[in-house]
């Protein structure tokens, strides 16, 4: 299917690229479906594009790639509305939404509101938690060696 | 606004199915204690705005990102390449 996008020009999706977010997410609540798109091969980066307004377009991040020690812990009200049963956690999958000024070096990454999909269901959410040690606001890059170190790293998985 | 006065352990109804009770007062701390329908999600004001004015700003304008996607496309390939 055809997705139009203001800043990504006409793309073409997978349905299953599709993911339900039934209450939106803060500040675009009335969006309610999304496009996961990875970029590239290495799927550490993805768009999160809305399907029905072609302006909102938001960069999604794997967190452990950058914050190995990242931890997310759903209650059972936001697993009930992933559709999660059980101890089933296994088609959980957990990205944080980017920041990305124009210069890159100071992107960051929002690990106080992760956003949760079950992969199977294709359901997310973006979590709002009740306390969190987390920010809105962590630098993904530590200086321009690091961002070298994690490239190389990546290549050699 | 309504305004109501309550003490510790007194409670409102919200509608038919919320309930705010004042759990505890100390100082200038209120704890609440909320039984709410699952389906409504109840949440500190603040951990909500701050997402949401986050998720606000991470909207894409696009420059910035290109450079990140080149720089990191880049440094993979260099490595790649040896």
């Amino acid at each position: 299917m055809k997705l139009k996008s203001t800043r990504l020009g006409e793309l073409d999706i997978d349905e299953k690229q599709v993911i339900d977010f039934p209450g939106g997410i803060p500040g675009f609540e009335d969006e309610r479906r999304f496009a996961i798109i990875p970029l590239g091969d290495e799927a550490v980066f993805f768009y999160m594009h809305s399907l029905a307004d072609p302006d909102i377009c938001l960069m999604l991040a794997v967190p452990f790639v950058f914050f190995p020690d990242y931890e997310v812990e759903l209650p059972e009200e936001e697993l009930e509305t992933l559709g999660v049963e059980g101890e089933d956690g296994d088609h959980l999958a957990v990205f944080v939404v980017l920041t990305v000024p124009e210069d890159f070096k100071k992107t960051t990454a929002n690990l106080l509101g992760p956003v949760v999909i079950n992969t199977a269901t294709r359901t997310g959410i973006q979590f709002v938690p009740a306390a969190s040690r987390y920010t809105v606001r962590h630098p993904i890059f530590g200086d321009a060696q690091a961002l070298t170190d994690r490239a190389i790293a990546r290549q050699g998985l | 606004m309504l305004i109501l006065t309550r003490k510790a352990n007194e409670s409102i109804i919200i509608g038919d199915n919320i309930r705010v009770t004042v759990i505890e007062i100390q100082g200038d701390k209120v704890r609440l204690g909320i039984d709410a329908p699952r389906e409504l999600s109840v949440h500190r004001q603040e951990i909500y705005e701050a997402i949401k004015e986050a998720n606000r700003r991470a909207v894409l304008d696009g420059r910035g990102l290109e450079e990140l996607l080149r720089q990191v496309n880049l440094e993979a390939g260099k490595k790649g390449g040896d």
